[in-house]
């Protein structure tokens, strides 16, 4: 099993050495894993040079297998075989056609469980050990400890999925510096960010999922102006189409798990070379299939794909006319049927010159290179909400808080008061999604307001904040107003996976034997120790003339009580003076950052600064 | 306002404080950053729509009276209501769009002489609910003519 490394503390990075970071696809079908290596975006390839691992983990109570070996033993016992993980992770079993998975599924207060002979598994606990596996990889092509990375989800994706993947990384030991869109990332390999300017449309099809993203592209500056699509719309679904036609026309009876696994995997190789051949004969049946059936029997997918780039041009009230140029992303935009349909659509050739399966995994690895700090170039992504959130009002209504496309990050507060005296909790409803009634939208789970100061009904006012970060994450604070009173307020969301239930995973993820859980955890503490000191050092070194002395003597204070902590093998000192630390900073980067505003909007800077 | 001038300030003001310049930063710093972020995209998005900007800009004028439409509006309103109801084809839909588009720009022009010249925060308080009806007319034209024909 990979083991998460560690640098020792005080080696740790300084902020202008060179960093490993990467990007990373983390598809429905296939995973890959790329990095800038001498200024070059390039997919790491494993020990037996395969670019692509296939999202595929096998579970048994020996050794986990990941990618191709695992794969090898799905044909022959595919129920502890887990395939297509991204179709799941995020989600409830009401939210999925349980029919379409060959593993057994079940409920697990609200989330999904997986079973298998080594015990149940969850989708996130799929998705992290496929993680970790890339993690693996790119170290080991690297030489070195992999920093952070850029992880990739469809735009699509909403904030419960957002979540669930970044637990994943959490529980793969990865720092992640940001969860980007697939087709801004591919929009960023193509370079569109470099020399051309306008309106672009990124059609993204993949193994069990599709995306149309509008980009509009000016000058350094990639603002995402709309999505639309489909979380459960993909490859898969063309395979399905073969493989209920080869049902139907062979009688072979499909009976148990194997059986259908065999038709699955015929489907899909029928489906790869059909984008070759006119026609295709089938082994073992005396059949044959050509391109024209197989675009007829899935023409209505194709169909659905064009309507959700109806919505996504209206949401971004542009025509056909406006779009300057069309990327096509995904392996399964290899279907000449897609590509011939999506052609005639826009009435213009496609930009596809790049291995639809790896482009993705080459923009994130690109733009990881530019956040962990090793690239002067000044791109910047602006990237939209891609549903509405909205909390559940009286008549099981949605009243919309957050618009969908609206650029992150983006807050928005509303104000709640108690119907009853003395009343001192209270339950909001948030849920994602563009229609009216709560029951057609994506529940995200209810968060209860506690600890509200008891008053007579109507007195108390809660401002209840909902901030959404630059990855699409939710965030909800509460503050009863007249009171002042904010930390008794606990909000706590119901869905995914607390704090804690990530920990334990996270450590039941590392083999005990191995390495000591409380030496992992101190040298981590010591190394984050030892970066905030540098940091806010330097920010003293630059802008401490912002403080007076008494400020000042106060941060140096800490910071020789935490540099003497750093000494000791107490983590708790060490994490209690972090904290304190970042309290007794808090008023120095609010000032920082003001003067990095008034230098931007000074007129010089307007006037010299190339846009 | 020049729009361009609006955008190249937005863009700058992102540049210099988006999160993804502080990746490698401590805690405050992020925090701040995400703060300050969300409150340049909030307002970039009330001061690009005149509308919003319109609004805010009221908003900042204590003691005015709560706006009431002219009757002689409300009948065009109730007008142009039937007049969509009665639309069945792009080509009369368009034309409805049209004509209120025009509407919106006499009205738009007015509010910048309120606003601009004369300070009038009250006159300009009844323009941008004329405004808000407008555009929530116009949208439900192009919903209804998008759902006719989605090209």
């Amino acid at each position: 099993m990979a083991l998460l490394q560690i640098s020792e503390p005080g080696k740790s990075t300084l902020p202008h050495e060179h960093r490993l970071a990467v990007g990373i696809d983390l598809g429905t079908t296939n995973s890959l894993v790329a990095s800038v290596v001498s200024g070059k975006s390039t997919i790491l390839e494993d020990e037996d040079n395969n670019k692509i691992t296939p999202s595929i983990v096998y579970f048994s109570d020996d050794k986990n297998l990941i990618g191709s070996t695992a794969q090898q033993k799905q044909s022959k016992d595919p129920t502890n075989a887990v395939a297509s993980g991204k179709r799941l992770i995020g989600k409830s079993l009401k939210d999925i056609n349980k029919e379409s998975f060959i593993n057994r599924l079940d409920d697990d207060d609200g989330n999904i469980a997986i079973h298998t002979d080594a015990g149940m598994k969850s989708p996130v606990e799929v998705s992290a050990e496929i993680l970790k596996h890339l993690k693996m990889i790119a170290e080991k092509r690297l030489g070195g400890v992999v920093t952070g990375a850029v992880i990739t989800v469809p735009a699509y994706f909403d904030d419960a999925q957002r979540q669930a993947t970044k637990d994943a990384a959490t529980i793969a030991g990865i720092n992640v510096l940001r969860l980007i869109n697939e087709p801004t990332a591919a929009a960023v390999a193509y370079g569109l960010n470099k020399n051309v300017e306008g309106n672009f449309v990124i059609y993204d099809l993949g193994g069990g999922t599709f995306d149309i993203s509008i980009l509009r592209l000016e000058k350094g500056l990639f603002e995402v102006i709309a999505t639309h699509g489909d979380s459960s719309l993909g490859g898969d679904d063309f395979d399905r189409v073969i493989e209920d036609w080869l049902a139907k026309e062979s009688d072979i009876p499909v009976n148990n798990a194997v059986k259908k696994q065999q038709l699955k995997d015929l489907a899909r190789l029928t489906k790869e070379r059909l984008t070759k051949n006119k026609s295709v004969s089938l082994e073992g049946i005396e059949q044959s299939m050509d391109q024209e059936t197989f675009s007829r029997l899935s023409d209505h997918l194709t169909q659905k794909t064009i309507e959700c780039i109806r919505y996504a041009l209206n949401d971004a009230q542009l025509k056909v006319s406006n779009i300057n140029g069309v990327v096509m992303v995904g392996g399964s935009t290899r279907m000449p049927n897609i590509q011939r349909a999506v052609e005639k659509f826009f009435g213009m050739p496609l930009l596809n010159n790049i291995n639809p399966d790896e482009v993705v995994a080459l923009g994130a690895a690109e733009q990881a290179n530019i956040l962990i700090g090793n690239s002067n170039d000044e791109l910047l992504l602006l990237d939209v909400i891609p549903l509405s959130l909205g909390i559940e009002t009286m008549g099981d209504i949605v009243e919309r808080i957050i618009p969908r496309n609206s650029t992150l990050p983006v807050a928005m507060a509303q104000e709640f008061t108690t119907y009853q005296d003395g009343q001192t909790g209270m339950v909001i409803h948030v849920v994602q999604g563009e229609r009216d009634l709560v029951k057609d939208c994506r529940s995200l789970g209810k968060f209860t307001l506690k600890g509200i100061p008891p008053m007579v009904a109507g007195a108390a006012k809660i401002r209840v904040t909902f901030q959404v970060d630059t990855d699409g994450l939710l965030a909800v604070s509460a503050k009863e107003l007249s009171t002042g009173i904010e930390s008794s307020i606990e909000v706590k969301p119901s869905y995914g996976l607390d704090d804690t239930q990530i920990q334990t995973m996270l450590q039941s993820s590392f083999d005990s034997a191995e390495i000591d859980k409380d030496r992992r955890a101190l040298a981590e503490i010591k190394t984050e120790g030892t970066q905030i000191i540098t940091l806010i050092e330097e920010a003293i070194k630059k802008d401490g003339s912002l403080l007076n002395q008494a400020e000042l003597k106060k941060i140096h204070e800490t910071i020789d009580a935490l540099n003497k902590a750093l000494t000791s093998d107490n983590p708790d000192d060490i994490k209690e003076l972090i904290d304190r630390i970042n309290k007794e900073t808090e008023h120095f980067a609010a000032l920082r950052m003001d003067q990095s505003i008034s230098k931007a909007l000074s007129g010089k800077n307007i006037n010299t600064l190339e846009l | 306002m020049e729009i361009e001038s609006l955008n190249k300030q937005f863009r700058l003001l992102q540049k210099a404080v988006h999160p993804d310049r502080f990746v490698n930063a401590t805690d405050s710093d992020k925090k701040q950053s995400m703060i300050k972020s969300t409150e340049i995209n909030e307002a970039y998005q009330t001061l690009k729509d005149p509308i919003s900007r319109a609004s805010h800009i009221i908003s900042l004028h204590e003691n005015l009276k709560e706006e009431t439409l002219p009757p002689e509006f409300l009948m065009q309103q109730m007008e142009w209501e039937e007049e969509l109801e009665d639309s069945n084809d792009a080509q009369q839909l368009n034309n409805l769009a049209h004509q209120i588009d025009e509407e919106k720009n006499v009205i738009l022009n007015l509010l910048t002489v309120q606003l601009d010249e004369k300070k009038d925060y009250q006159s300009a308080l009844v323009l941008v609910g004329k405004l808000k009806f407008i555009t929530s007319l116009y949208n439900k034209i192009k919903r209804k003519t998008f759902s006719m024909d989605p090209t």
